[in-house]
């Protein structure tokens, strides 16, 4: 089935859409445990993580947004090669479908993506390397660029 | 939920449709998408999204969902190519209303941006695509 550049584009906006949602959903509990620390058992477990997880969500959730990206260039990548045997890192992808001889992005673009990549890598990995702050508004923007450059159906 | 499903369908099928009528006489060039989308029961469905253009502005007017908190729909607006939220439309009481924040006054003292709820017709979508197209600049 031909893959559509737009179904892309949505999934990726879902994403961040899911984000906003979960985001709303920490912060208000937050306020309402800060207000009311017994809405919350000592035995509950989710009670040692709330932090954490108000700290690291926007994090977590550019992970999936990258993972989002990533499959799509992939699926890009697999239709211009038709070899599933060949398996790029994400920073190849990038760089190949970016490049002269692909769809010839501009660096600035490249370098936008590349950007989102490196704190892809700061959250999924723990990389000690301290990545460039960045929201998820601002990598979904970038995300959102490089993929219009593909074409609209591959 | 199929009822609620078809229903938002059918709205934003006119919705699309009236935008489309309103706009294209004013220099904007659109383009329709079906785009597809997976309700609560997990059923895939698919309802018209708008793509729209004047100049160097791209702008997406989506559909979202049926199932929204306080609404029977909701259609957001995007600049794109960075899908930077602008405006939402959202039906309640049996119409659509465009949120969306102007920009305040350069001339006015007091510069809060308030978001503004219009009833949609012709003039308020006008007036909220020409602001966009003189104040925005993609994220990225």
């Amino acid at each position: 089935m031909p893959n559509r550049r737009f179904d892309w584009h949505e999934h990726i906006k879902d994403i961040e859409g899911e984000y906003r949602a979960a985001r709303r959903g920490i912060d208000r509990l937050i306020e309402q445990v800060a207000a009311t620390p017994d809405i919350l058992t000592k035995a509950d477990p989710s009670r040692a993580s709330i932090r954490n997880a108000h700290k690291n969500l926007e994090g977590t959730y550019i992970v999936r947004l990258f993972a989002a990206f990533e499959a799509a260039l992939r699926s890009y990548y697999l239709s211009r090669t038709q070899d599933s045997n060949r398996d790029e890192v994400a920073s190849v992808l990038i760089d190949t479908i970016g490049g002269r001889r692909g769809q010839g992005i501009s660096m600035a673009v490249r370098t936008g993506a590349h950007e989102v990549r490196q704190v892809r890598n700061y959250w999924a990995h723990e990389d000690d390397t301290h990545p460039v702050l960045m929201s998820i508004a601002d990598a979904r923007a970038r995300l959102q660029t490089f993929l219009s450059w593909l074409p609209e159906m591959w | 939920m199929s009822e609620q499903r078809e229903r938002f369908q059918n709205r934003v099928n006119t919705l699309v449709n009236q935008v489309k009528g309103w706009i294209e006489p004013h220099e904007w060039i659109t383009r329709i998408y079906m785009k597809r989308l997976r309700d609560v029961d997990d059923q895939v469905y698919e309802a018209p999204a708008l793509f729209l253009q004047k100049g160097p502005i791209r702008l997406l007017l989506d559909p979202v969902a049926y199932d929204v908190p306080g609404s029977e729909g909701l259609v957001d607006l995007y600049l794109m190519p960075t899908y930077d939220d602008m405006a939402s439309l959202y039906f309640e009481g049996g119409s659509w209303m465009i949120h969306y924040a102007f920009p305040p006054d350069p001339s006015e003292t007091h510069s809060v941006i308030e978001m503004d709820a219009l009833p949609l017709d012709d003039e308020s979508i006008l007036n909220v695509l020409e602001s966009i197209a003189a104040h925005a600049e993609p994220s990225f």
